[in-house]
């Protein structure tokens, strides 16, 4: 009986060891291809094929099994180093201080950054907070359209967007002013007033507002009316091996030009 | 450190020497795994990074896979600037730190 059971077991171990190294080659190509999937993209066809032949070149399973096994290493240091846009700061901290921004009602001043950043960072808040947006473009607006605009727009279910607000006149900062002290807006046409109950943003493309009142372009009072919770938005400043890893062309690709140049647009 | 200074691991030293070792001989990665006993994990990352500073040149082979029959294998070679770095670094580590292949070709 004992020797019948080892014999047994003596047959199962050799079965299962021919069974494991029939399979360990496609076991390997499988493995190289999943990690060469996940490579970036520019160099995902030739990782493929070079890992392949040089899976194949290797003698023996274990090697094979091993080489194999490690491309995992590989594919964290090669996605690591072609990353593409390094962020300045943490995005998650990001959402979480913009999440306890929306739950409040005090207003913003945005400054700093492109247009089309600014858009997105209000339009994140007023997701948040489950309000409407409504856009007010002050370098369009003339002294006597500002209230009158003003008064159309404000509403408890919304937040309205003042553009370019280092754009505003002085008499319509004076006009600005007085609807944010009374905390409410008069429709000049009819003399009718209502309740300002909207959330105000404002944003300048200035990085520096302040500069502005301290040339005294700018009130100093709205300016600190406007400015209860302010929030600067760098702006993405990057040379030809940032610019190369978006496009995914090797920094040498993109030239000489472009290696010297500082690229002060925005990432999008 | 200079701008241009490139800092070079144990392990980036290690494929240095068996390129320098091979002379002017192509390299596939294979090769290198096999001369140098390092892992595919940190062979490759180093491969395209020196390729990327300038070290090292490659290409395909020339035939292609259906002559092959199996997959075109890529050879990587020192370009002359590598040569220099390879040389520079490794002359000054001197006796009883030379690095020596660890598997020989």
């Amino acid at each position: 009986m004992g020797t019948a059971a080892a014999i047994g077991i003596a047959i199962l171990t050799s079965l299962v060891a021919a069974e494991f190294y029939a399979w360990v080659p496609h076991v390997c190509r499988r493995l190289v291809r999943f990690h060469a999937a996940r490579t970036p993209q520019s160099l995902r066809e030739q990782l493929t094929e070079q890992w392949t032949a040089d899976l194949d070149a290797l003698p023996g399973n274990i090697a094979k099994l091993l080489f194999a096994a490690d491309l995992y290493r590989a594919r964290l240091q090669i996605t690591r180093s072609t990353e593409t846009v390094k962020w300045k700061f943490p995005l998650p901290r990001v959402f979480r201080t913009l999440h306890l921004i929306s739950l409040s009602e005090a207003k913003i001043l945005v400054s700093g950054g492109s247009s089309y950043a600014q858009q997105v960072l209000v339009s994140v808040v007023a997701c948040l907070s489950h309000k409407a947006l409504r856009s007010l473009d002050c370098a369009s607006l003339s002294d006597v359209t500002l209230t009158g605009a003003l008064y159309g727009m404000v509403d408890a279910g919304c937040i309205v967007v003042l553009h370019d607000v280092q754009l505003l006149s002085s008499r319509s900062q004076a006009s600005l002013l007085r609807v944010l002290e009374d905390g409410e807006v008069e429709d000049l046409a009819t003399g009718r007033r209502k309740e300002l109950s909207s959330r105000i943003v404002a944003t300048s493309n200035l990085k520096d507002l302040q500069g502005r009142v301290k040339s005294g372009t700018f009130r100093e009072d709205l300016y600190y009316r406007l400015n209860v919770i302010p929030i600067e938005i760098p702006m993405f400043i990057s040379t030809s091996a940032r610019l190369a890893s978006m496009s995914g062309l090797s920094p040498s690709a993109v030239g000489g030009y472009l290696a010297e140049t500082l690229w002060k647009g925005s990432a999008h | 450190m200079g701008r241009d200074s490139i800092r070079l691991s144990y392990q980036a030293l290690q494929l240095l020497s068996a390129f320098l070792d091979a002379r002017s001989a192509e390299l596939t990665g294979a090769d290198l795994i096999r001369r140098t006993a390092l892992m595919s994990g940190t062979v490759y990352p180093i491969l395209l990074r020196f390729e990327e500073l300038g070290l090292l040149r490659s290409r395909w082979e020339d035939q292609e896979p259906q002559h092959l029959k199996r997959p075109r294998r890529r050879l990587y070679t020192l370009t002359a600037k590598g040569a220099s770095v390879a040389r520079k670094a490794l002359a000054r580590l001197s006796p009883p730190w030379v690095l020596k292949p660890a598997l020989g070709s």
